[in-house]
């Protein structure tokens, strides 16, 4: 019945063809080892965190008055909700970890040379995506430790002169943390970078695969 | 034995997917693992009149927000916008700037120094950070 469907779309679409020509059958280097996994496990942990992330979209809901009230709901009342925040909580922590280490072993191996210097570049833009996800993150809940930790964070643009105010403005959605930055912060969290994340990715991907991996030592 | 390795041509899938299917498999489980062992819990609801709450960030921006802590005030620019906008404009501009076509560690002694001596301070700032 499921083969019958997609037999359907295979012959209008080639999907099958183009995905086996294009990403299964693609060489890659021999004597590749377990480091060059760390990519492929921060994908892996970006979908986890996505799946999560939609998962307690239903439920929470980012105001002041409803933040903190949803999300003690998640993690004490909502059947799986425990789990679910928890798996998105450390996917999180995990992922800044693999990112880390992703950087590290291209660093190491070369990798970032010509001509793949733009897919180095790519990466660090995302790198920059998923520390931005960690601080929008954070306040989310609505707690002290979220609230306190945040001002911190968006008062540090201020030092800077002439623009430094207006940044943390920016950033505040009005002069003081309060509803404005909540609503401002879960719309970049779960809009704008996700939406930022998809674009540098598919430039990440596509690069890999026009330049292919390059060589172990 | 490394030459006939060469010459096997080596495809994504079933050669590197397997291994990539491994490392996903034991990330899964470590994440559920963690997930199950350590539920989340809440703290109190955010009350912007008590200033008096010590804030704390996530381990991950340990590092600046300790250098926040010891830069006198004077200086604040420091750890707030100059370091963290040059680790970001180095990073960026990096494999324009190393033309050495190399790609062995042991024959780029600069690269290898320069990523050292950023992975140690930022580890040794955010160890700093969490244990102060």
């Amino acid at each position: 019945m499921f083969g019958r469907l997609i037999e359907v779309f295979d012959r209008r679409l080639g999907f099958r063809e183009e995905f086996k020509r294009n990403v299964l059958d693609h060489p890659v280097p021999p004597r590749i080892n377990l480091t060059y996994c760390f990519g492929g496990i921060t994908f892996l942990l970006y979908l986890l965190l996505a799946v999560t992330g939609v998962a307690m979209l239903f439920f929470y809901v980012p105001s002041i008055d409803h933040a903190f009230v949803t999300v003690e709901y998640i993690t004490f009342d909502l059947p799986l909700g425990n789990p679910i925040r928890a798996i998105h909580h450390w996917s999180a922590n995990i992922m800044i970890t693999a990112v880390f280490l992703h950087m590290l072993r291209v660093y190491v191996y070369g990798a970032y040379k010509n001509p793949r210097e733009f897919n180095w570049v790519t990466g660090v833009f995302l790198f920059g995506i998923t520390l931005a996800f960690g601080f929008t993150g954070y306040l989310l809940p609505w707690d002290q430790k979220a609230y306190w930790a945040t001002k911190v964070g968006v008062l540090m643009p201020k030092s800077l002169p002439v623009a430094g105010p207006f940044l943390s403005q920016l950033l505040m959605g009005g002069d003081d943390l309060g509803a404005l930055t909540l609503s401002r912060f879960f719309a970049i969290h779960v809009a704008v970078l996700p939406i930022l994340t998809v674009i540098f990715l598919a430039g990440h991907f596509w690069m890999i695969r026009r330049l292919g991996i390059s060589k172990p030592l | 034995m490394a030459e006939k390795n060469d010459k096997k041509q080596v495809l994504f899938y079933p050669d590197f997917l397997f291994k990539e299917a491994i490392a996903a498999l034991i990330v899964v489980i470590a994440v559920v693992a963690l997930a199950l062992a350590l539920p989340m819990k809440v703290g109190d609801p955010a009350d912007p009149s008590d200033s008096s709450f010590k804030p704390r960030p996530e381990w991950y921006f340990m590092a600046p927000f300790y250098l926040l802590k010891i830069f006198p005030s004077s200086l604040e620019i420091v750890p707030t916008v100059v370091l963290p906008g040059l680790v970001f404009i180095a990073l960026m501009v990096f494999p324009f700037l190393d033309r050495n076509p190399e790609t062995s560690p042991r024959k780029r002694p600069v690269a290898m120094a320069l990523m050292g001596g950023g992975v140690v301070l930022t580890i040794l700032f955010t160890v700093l950070g969490i244990s102060a």
